[in-house]
């Protein structure tokens, strides 16, 4: 399970990293700033307008948005990718927890119950594995709990300080591929 | 708006809801009676009116919650057994109600004790079957 969790853990950093390095503008702004600028004003605040405040709102609710929002889909979506795994992966221990202390809960009235020496340990034996595997779900949640919250903090830092806008892109049918006219369905983010 | 809410709603409960494992409590199977210990054969022998007879002893280190023995008889199949004697306060037994030997007969024993805990319910004393002793392996032949 440890391994697991590690696996996950370097899973979101490969995730965000290839984000930052595949967004060829990011990348260029930040190489701008890593050569002309000094560390005290990498953390400097850029000018905020009403774009920026609402793109701001967008990343406080769903980490990853205001990024899209500003233009940055792929460094976006890697955050809110990033973050949902993260809270599903927390959410899902939580559940497992709350199973685990329910079942305790009955086989502890089984055991309390029990008339005969047998039955008792039977119960108590299987109190102390699933006390066992509580334990195992308190740990993966906490660890995923952490890991949501880091992104999330991760996400406020990068839209403040270091995603530039790109400015509103106007909504219009574009065919991007050779296949003409295809039925779909398309969502304007920003 | 409305999934906004759900979202903050899930996390505060997910941040709120974080409780540790709480510990089991102690466990008191081990306590209420213990384990017969020494289980042995003492004899095998003839009883006055000529019928196989099966003599075993046992001890016990704790008898401050011992009400009774219970004693129990399987043949052939050790996953049979049947309750011979309830009730029993000595700590040495002779079966000498057999089943029909042709040649010769493999008997398995074990011996309960019988000791008293407190219904949580009711807090009222009930009985507690305590721990089985080992297996005792008599195998009894014919006279001839």
């Amino acid at each position: 399970m440890k391994k697991l969790i590690l696996v996950a853990l370097i899973f979101f950093m490969f995730n965000i990293s290839y984000a930052q390095s595949n967004s060829n503008y990011t990348y260029q702004i930040y190489q701008e700033l890593r050569s002309n600028k000094n560390k005290k004003e990498l953390f400097e605040l850029p000018q905020f307008n009403s774009r920026r405040l609402t793109g701001l709102a967008y990343s406080v609710f769903v980490p990853g948005s205001g990024q899209i929002y500003l233009g940055h889909q792929t460094k976006g979506a890697a955050f809110a990718v990033t973050f949902f795994t993260g809270l599903v992966g927390a959410i899902v221990s939580q559940n497992n927890f709350i199973g685990n202390r329910e079942r305790i809960q009955s086989l502890q009235f089984d055991y309390l119950n029990a008339d005969r020496f047998t039955l008792a340990d039977y119960y108590w034996k299987q109190m102390v594995d699933v006390h066992n595997e509580q334990k195992m779900h308190e740990r993966s949640r906490n660890i995923f709990t952490a890991a949501t919250i880091f992104i999330w903090s991760l996400n406020l830092v990068d839209y403040i300080f270091w995603t530039e806008d790109k400015g509103p892109v106007e909504f219009s049918y574009r065919s991007y591929n050779k296949l003409g006219n295809v039925f779909s369905i398309a969502i304007p983010l920003n | 708006m409305k999934k906004i809410i759900l979202l903050i709603t899930v996390i505060f409960l997910l941040i709120t809801g974080c409780s540790k494992t709480e510990d089991l409590i102690s466990p008191y199977h081990f306590s209420v009676v213990p384990k017969v210990t020494n289980f042995k054969l003492v004899a095998v022998d003839t009883t006055f009116t000529g019928k196989r007879r099966v003599v075993m002893s046992w001890e016990i280190p704790d008898t401050s919650n011992l009400k009774y023995f219970e004693v129990y008889r399987s043949q052939k199949n050790p996953d049979n057994y049947k309750i011979i004697v309830s009730n029993y306060k000595n700590y040495v037994f002779a079966d000498s109600v057999l089943p029909t030997i042709t040649d010769s007969l493999r008997l398995y024993y074990l011996v309960y004790p019988i000791g008293t805990k407190t219904d949580i319910r009711t807090g009222t004393k009930v009985s507690f079957i305590g721990p089985p002793s080992d297996t005792l392996i008599v195998t009894v032949k014919k006279l001839k």
